[in-house]
Protein backbone atom coordinates (compact mmCIF):
# COMPACT_ATOMS: atom_id res chain seq x y z
CA UNK A 1 0.00 0.00 0.00
CA UNK A 2 1.36 3.41 -0.93
CA UNK A 3 0.88 5.00 2.41
CA UNK A 4 0.79 8.41 1.19
CA UNK A 5 -2.62 7.95 -0.36
CA UNK A 6 -3.42 7.67 3.39
CA UNK A 7 -3.54 11.78 3.89
CA UNK A 8 -5.38 14.62 1.78
CA UNK A 9 -4.33 15.19 -1.58
CA UNK A 10 -1.54 18.12 -1.96
CA UNK A 11 -3.25 21.69 -2.26
CA UNK A 12 -4.14 23.20 -5.15
CA UNK A 13 -5.22 26.30 -3.39
CA UNK A 14 -4.87 28.66 -0.34
CA UNK A 15 -8.19 27.27 1.11
CA UNK A 16 -7.63 23.64 0.69
CA UNK A 17 -3.96 24.62 2.32
CA UNK A 18 -6.07 25.86 5.45
CA UNK A 19 -8.27 23.24 4.98
CA UNK A 20 -4.93 20.12 5.45
CA UNK A 21 -3.72 22.62 8.08
CA UNK A 22 -6.94 22.80 10.11
CA UNK A 23 -7.35 18.84 9.79
CA UNK A 24 -3.81 18.09 11.21
CA UNK A 25 -4.45 20.18 13.95
CA UNK A 26 -7.83 19.24 15.19
CA UNK A 27 -6.42 15.56 14.59
CA UNK A 28 -3.53 16.41 17.10
CA UNK A 29 -6.18 17.48 19.52
CA UNK A 30 -8.15 14.35 19.15
CA UNK A 31 -5.42 12.11 19.49
CA UNK A 32 -4.31 13.58 22.76
CA UNK A 33 -7.93 13.51 24.02
CA UNK A 34 -8.21 9.82 22.76
CA UNK A 35 -4.53 8.98 24.43
CA UNK A 36 -5.23 10.53 27.57
CA UNK A 37 -9.10 9.29 27.94
CA UNK A 38 -7.96 5.85 27.31
CA UNK A 39 -5.05 6.17 30.11
CA UNK A 40 -7.17 6.66 32.21
CA UNK A 41 -10.01 4.33 31.52
CA UNK A 42 -7.22 1.90 31.40
CA UNK A 43 -5.59 3.07 35.01
CA UNK A 44 -8.97 2.94 37.12
CA UNK A 45 -9.59 -0.79 35.43
CA UNK A 46 -6.49 -1.88 36.60
CA UNK A 47 -6.63 -1.01 40.09
CA UNK A 48 -8.29 -1.46 43.21
CA UNK A 49 -9.49 1.78 44.52
CA UNK A 50 -13.00 1.48 44.96
CA UNK A 51 -15.20 3.93 46.86
CA UNK A 52 -19.37 2.86 46.88
CA UNK A 53 -19.49 6.58 49.35
CA UNK A 54 -18.87 9.53 46.34
CA UNK A 55 -22.07 10.08 44.66
CA UNK A 56 -21.48 13.44 43.78
CA UNK A 57 -19.13 16.08 43.59
CA UNK A 58 -19.79 19.42 41.80
CA UNK A 59 -15.92 20.84 41.90
CA UNK A 60 -14.89 17.53 39.58
CA UNK A 61 -17.87 18.11 37.62
CA UNK A 62 -17.22 21.42 37.39
CA UNK A 63 -13.77 20.62 35.92
CA UNK A 64 -14.41 18.11 33.55
CA UNK A 65 -17.43 20.20 32.09
CA UNK A 66 -15.29 23.03 31.77
CA UNK A 67 -12.10 21.77 29.85
CA UNK A 68 -13.83 19.94 27.16
CA UNK A 69 -15.79 23.31 26.74
CA UNK A 70 -12.39 25.54 26.12
CA UNK A 71 -10.90 22.67 24.23
CA UNK A 72 -14.18 22.44 22.21
CA UNK A 73 -13.81 26.03 21.75
CA UNK A 74 -9.85 25.98 20.81
CA UNK A 75 -11.61 23.40 17.61
CA UNK A 76 -14.52 25.40 16.80
CA UNK A 77 -13.44 28.96 16.49
CA UNK A 78 -10.63 28.26 13.56
CA UNK A 79 -13.67 26.19 12.00
CA UNK A 80 -16.08 28.84 11.69
CA UNK A 81 -13.29 31.12 10.35
CA UNK A 82 -12.70 28.87 7.43
CA UNK A 83 -16.28 28.73 6.98
CA UNK A 84 -17.16 32.01 6.31
CA UNK A 85 -13.62 32.68 4.44
CA UNK A 86 -15.09 29.59 2.12
CA UNK A 87 -18.13 31.53 1.61
CA UNK A 88 -16.14 34.83 0.66
CA UNK A 89 -15.64 36.05 -2.48
CA UNK A 90 -13.70 39.43 -3.65
CA UNK A 91 -13.75 40.91 -6.65
CA UNK A 92 -14.32 37.52 -9.18
CA UNK A 93 -12.39 37.93 -12.50
CA UNK A 94 -14.71 35.14 -14.00
CA UNK A 95 -17.81 33.54 -13.88
CA UNK A 96 -17.94 30.02 -14.54
CA UNK A 97 -21.37 28.72 -14.82
CA UNK A 98 -22.37 24.71 -14.08
CA UNK A 99 -24.82 22.85 -15.11
CA UNK A 100 -25.39 19.24 -14.05
CA UNK A 101 -27.28 16.75 -15.98
CA UNK A 102 -28.36 13.45 -16.07
CA UNK A 103 -25.45 12.27 -16.52
CA UNK A 104 -22.89 15.27 -17.74
CA UNK A 105 -21.93 18.32 -16.93
CA UNK A 106 -21.91 21.62 -19.27
CA UNK A 107 -19.98 24.65 -18.59
CA UNK A 108 -21.01 28.13 -19.66
CA UNK A 109 -18.18 31.09 -20.01
CA UNK A 110 -20.57 34.44 -20.76
CA UNK A 111 -18.32 37.13 -19.49
CA UNK A 112 -17.10 38.34 -22.63
CA UNK A 113 -18.69 35.97 -25.41
CA UNK A 114 -20.68 33.10 -25.45
CA UNK A 115 -19.01 29.69 -24.62
CA UNK A 116 -21.13 26.52 -23.92
CA UNK A 117 -20.21 23.62 -23.94
CA UNK A 118 -21.25 19.54 -22.61
CA UNK A 119 -18.47 17.40 -20.71
CA UNK A 120 -19.07 14.06 -20.86
CA UNK A 121 -17.07 11.43 -19.76
CA UNK A 122 -14.62 9.97 -22.04
CA UNK A 123 -13.65 6.16 -22.50
CA UNK A 124 -9.96 6.92 -21.94
CA UNK A 125 -8.09 4.48 -19.77
CA UNK A 126 -5.36 6.17 -18.10
CA UNK A 127 -7.51 7.52 -15.62
CA UNK A 128 -10.17 5.34 -15.81
CA UNK A 129 -13.80 6.73 -15.19
CA UNK A 130 -11.86 10.30 -14.58
CA UNK A 131 -11.23 11.70 -18.50
CA UNK A 132 -13.93 13.79 -19.91
CA UNK A 133 -13.84 14.64 -23.37
CA UNK A 134 -14.06 18.51 -23.03
CA UNK A 135 -11.97 19.91 -19.60
CA UNK A 136 -12.49 23.00 -17.92
CA UNK A 137 -10.20 26.16 -18.65
CA UNK A 138 -9.62 27.70 -15.53
CA UNK A 139 -7.09 30.57 -15.13
CA UNK A 140 -4.87 30.25 -12.62
CA UNK A 141 -4.25 32.82 -9.82
CA UNK A 142 -7.23 34.28 -10.62
CA UNK A 143 -10.37 34.83 -8.79
CA UNK A 144 -13.16 32.88 -10.00
CA UNK A 145 -16.65 32.47 -9.23
CA UNK A 146 -18.41 29.33 -10.13
CA UNK A 147 -21.82 28.97 -10.52
CA UNK A 148 -23.65 25.68 -9.86
CA UNK A 149 -27.07 24.47 -10.96
CA UNK A 150 -28.63 21.71 -12.15
CA UNK A 151 -31.20 20.86 -15.46
CA UNK A 152 -32.94 17.76 -13.29
CA UNK A 153 -31.15 16.50 -9.88
CA UNK A 154 -29.54 17.48 -7.79
CA UNK A 155 -25.86 17.28 -8.57
CA UNK A 156 -22.36 18.23 -6.85
CA UNK A 157 -19.59 19.66 -8.64
CA UNK A 158 -16.43 18.66 -6.70
CA UNK A 159 -12.87 19.09 -6.67
CA UNK A 160 -11.35 17.63 -3.84
CA UNK A 161 -7.34 19.32 -4.22
CA UNK A 162 -8.76 22.89 -4.35
CA UNK A 163 -11.11 22.43 -1.35
CA UNK A 164 -14.23 22.93 -3.57
CA UNK A 165 -17.19 20.97 -3.34
CA UNK A 166 -21.00 22.73 -4.27
CA UNK A 167 -23.87 21.13 -4.68
CA UNK A 168 -26.22 21.75 -7.76
CA UNK A 169 -29.77 22.25 -7.50
CA UNK A 170 -31.91 22.78 -9.80
CA UNK A 171 -33.64 26.33 -9.78
CA UNK A 172 -31.16 27.97 -7.82
CA UNK A 173 -27.83 29.17 -8.09
CA UNK A 174 -25.04 28.04 -5.92
CA UNK A 175 -22.17 30.47 -5.60
CA UNK A 176 -18.49 29.18 -4.55
CA UNK A 177 -15.02 31.26 -4.94
CA UNK A 178 -12.42 29.24 -6.51
CA UNK A 179 -8.56 30.05 -6.75
CA UNK A 180 -5.80 28.07 -7.65
CA UNK A 181 -2.42 29.02 -7.21
CA UNK A 182 -1.10 25.68 -9.25
CA UNK A 183 -1.23 24.80 -12.72
CA UNK A 184 -2.27 21.19 -13.64
CA UNK A 185 -5.41 18.98 -14.63
CA UNK A 186 -7.89 18.27 -11.58
CA UNK A 187 -9.77 15.33 -11.24
CA UNK A 188 -13.15 15.22 -9.13
CA UNK A 189 -16.87 13.28 -9.26
CA UNK A 190 -20.10 14.03 -8.79
CA UNK A 191 -20.82 13.71 -5.40
CA UNK A 192 -24.51 13.24 -5.12
CA UNK A 193 -26.10 10.61 -5.41
CA UNK A 194 -28.29 11.61 -9.46
CA UNK A 195 -29.83 8.51 -10.78
CA UNK A 196 -27.85 5.30 -12.86
CA UNK A 197 -24.98 7.13 -14.28
CA UNK A 198 -23.84 9.01 -11.42
CA UNK A 199 -20.38 7.53 -11.47
CA UNK A 200 -20.01 8.29 -14.81
CA UNK A 201 -20.04 11.83 -14.83
CA UNK A 202 -16.40 13.24 -13.83
CA UNK A 203 -15.15 16.52 -13.71
CA UNK A 204 -11.86 17.61 -15.03
CA UNK A 205 -10.11 21.05 -14.49
CA UNK A 206 -7.57 22.25 -16.49
CA UNK A 207 -5.66 24.95 -14.46
CA UNK A 208 -3.24 26.92 -17.02
CA UNK A 209 -1.82 30.20 -16.71
CA UNK A 210 -3.90 33.26 -17.80
CA UNK A 211 -2.03 33.73 -20.64
CA UNK A 212 -3.36 30.91 -22.07
CA UNK A 213 -6.70 30.99 -20.71
CA UNK A 214 -7.06 34.59 -22.78
CA UNK A 215 -5.93 32.76 -26.02
CA UNK A 216 -8.25 29.92 -25.72
CA UNK A 217 -10.96 32.45 -25.46
CA UNK A 218 -9.92 34.42 -28.32
CA UNK A 219 -10.17 31.14 -30.11
CA UNK A 220 -14.09 31.64 -29.71
CA UNK A 221 -14.02 35.14 -31.35
CA UNK B 1 5.06 39.29 -22.61
CA UNK B 2 7.91 40.35 -21.42
CA UNK B 3 10.20 38.87 -18.67
CA UNK B 4 8.92 39.11 -15.41
CA UNK B 5 10.16 37.24 -12.32
CA UNK B 6 8.43 34.40 -10.67
CA UNK B 7 7.87 36.56 -7.52
CA UNK B 8 6.14 39.60 -9.42
CA UNK B 9 4.27 37.10 -11.21
CA UNK B 10 2.72 36.40 -7.70
CA UNK B 11 2.65 39.33 -6.59
CA UNK B 12 1.12 41.23 -9.39
CA UNK B 13 -3.07 41.41 -9.45
CA UNK B 14 -3.76 38.89 -12.81
CA UNK B 15 -6.05 41.38 -14.23
CA UNK B 16 -2.89 43.74 -14.91
CA UNK B 17 -1.16 40.86 -16.19
CA UNK B 18 -3.75 40.41 -18.67
CA UNK B 19 -4.08 43.56 -20.04
CA UNK B 20 0.07 43.64 -20.37
CA UNK B 21 -0.10 40.57 -22.07
CA UNK B 22 -2.72 41.19 -24.39
CA UNK B 23 -5.19 43.57 -25.36
CA UNK B 24 -8.13 41.56 -23.15
CA UNK B 25 -9.35 42.57 -19.90
CA UNK B 26 -10.90 39.83 -17.67
CA UNK B 27 -14.34 41.27 -16.13
CA UNK B 28 -17.37 39.95 -14.69
CA UNK B 29 -20.11 40.69 -12.52
CA UNK B 30 -18.94 41.90 -9.25
CA UNK B 31 -19.27 40.88 -5.67
CA UNK B 32 -23.02 42.58 -5.02
CA UNK B 33 -23.49 42.91 -1.14
CA UNK B 34 -27.04 42.75 -1.31
CA UNK B 35 -26.53 38.78 -2.20
CA UNK B 36 -23.43 37.70 0.26
CA UNK B 37 -24.65 34.32 0.26
CA UNK B 38 -23.61 30.86 -1.49
CA UNK B 39 -27.35 31.33 -2.85
CA UNK B 40 -26.96 33.45 -5.78
CA UNK B 41 -30.52 33.04 -7.51
CA UNK B 42 -31.61 36.22 -6.59
CA UNK B 43 -28.84 37.80 -8.18
CA UNK B 44 -29.37 36.05 -11.74
CA UNK B 45 -32.74 37.30 -11.46
CA UNK B 46 -32.46 41.12 -10.03
CA UNK B 47 -30.30 41.74 -12.32
CA UNK B 48 -32.88 40.23 -15.36
CA UNK B 49 -35.62 42.79 -13.95
CA UNK B 50 -33.23 45.37 -13.27
CA UNK B 51 -32.36 45.23 -17.11
CA UNK B 52 -35.45 45.22 -18.32
CA UNK B 53 -36.66 47.69 -15.69
CA UNK B 54 -33.65 49.66 -16.95
CA UNK B 55 -34.45 49.03 -20.72
CA UNK B 56 -38.11 50.34 -20.23
CA UNK B 57 -36.28 53.26 -18.19
CA UNK B 58 -34.65 54.18 -21.38
CA UNK B 59 -36.94 53.94 -23.93
CA UNK B 60 -39.67 56.10 -21.87
CA UNK B 61 -36.85 58.46 -21.83
CA UNK B 62 -35.96 57.97 -25.53
CA UNK B 63 -39.62 58.87 -26.13
CA UNK B 64 -39.24 61.90 -24.23
CA UNK B 65 -36.47 62.73 -25.66
CA UNK B 66 -36.97 62.25 -28.87
CA UNK B 67 -38.53 65.11 -29.75
CA UNK B 68 -35.45 67.21 -29.04
CA UNK B 69 -32.35 65.17 -28.79
CA UNK B 70 -31.59 62.05 -29.81
CA UNK B 71 -29.13 61.24 -27.38
CA UNK B 72 -30.68 58.37 -25.21
CA UNK B 73 -32.52 55.17 -26.20
CA UNK B 74 -32.29 51.83 -26.12
CA UNK B 75 -28.61 51.81 -26.90
CA UNK B 76 -28.19 53.44 -23.71
CA UNK B 77 -25.03 52.57 -22.01
CA UNK B 78 -25.55 51.99 -18.23
CA UNK B 79 -28.69 49.50 -19.34
CA UNK B 80 -26.06 47.21 -20.72
CA UNK B 81 -24.12 47.04 -17.48
CA UNK B 82 -27.33 45.04 -16.18
CA UNK B 83 -26.86 42.49 -19.42
CA UNK B 84 -23.66 41.88 -18.52
CA UNK B 85 -24.48 40.64 -15.11
CA UNK B 86 -27.55 38.95 -15.87
CA UNK B 87 -25.92 37.05 -18.83
CA UNK B 88 -22.84 36.63 -16.43
CA UNK B 89 -24.74 34.94 -13.08
CA UNK B 90 -27.71 33.09 -15.37
CA UNK B 91 -27.77 30.17 -16.96
CA UNK B 92 -28.54 30.36 -20.49
CA UNK B 93 -31.49 28.25 -20.37
CA UNK B 94 -33.17 30.35 -18.09
CA UNK B 95 -32.15 33.70 -20.00
CA UNK B 96 -34.12 31.92 -22.89
CA UNK B 97 -36.94 30.99 -21.14
CA UNK B 98 -37.65 34.35 -19.86
CA UNK B 99 -37.16 35.74 -23.09
CA UNK B 100 -39.94 33.42 -24.39
CA UNK B 101 -42.01 34.90 -21.49
CA UNK B 102 -41.09 38.19 -22.04
CA UNK B 103 -42.63 37.86 -25.77
CA UNK B 104 -45.51 35.88 -25.02
CA UNK B 105 -46.49 38.12 -22.61
CA UNK B 106 -46.37 35.04 -19.70
CA UNK B 107 -43.41 36.54 -17.94
CA UNK B 108 -44.16 36.69 -13.87
CA UNK B 109 -41.92 39.15 -12.84
CA UNK B 110 -42.72 42.77 -12.20
CA UNK B 111 -40.45 45.11 -14.88
CU1 LIG C 1 -24.25 12.39 -9.24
Amino acid sequence: MDWMKISLYDNASPIMEQLILFHDYSMLIISTILSVVSFFMIKMMSNKFISSKILENQMIELIWTLIPTIILSFIALPSLHLLYLMDELNNPLLTVKIIGHQWYWSYEYNDFNSIEFDSYMSSSSTFRLLEVDNSTPIPSNCQTRLITTSSDVLHSWTIPPMGIKMDATPGRLNQISLFSNRTGKFFGQCSEICGANHSFMPIVVDVIPITYFISWIKTFN
Amino acid sequence: MTHVSLYQIHSMPTAIMASKSSDYKLETAPFDPRFPNTNQTKYCYQSFLDFHRCTKYCYQSFLDFHRCTKIKGESYEPCHYFKRVFSSMCPNSWVEKWNDQLEDGTFAGNI
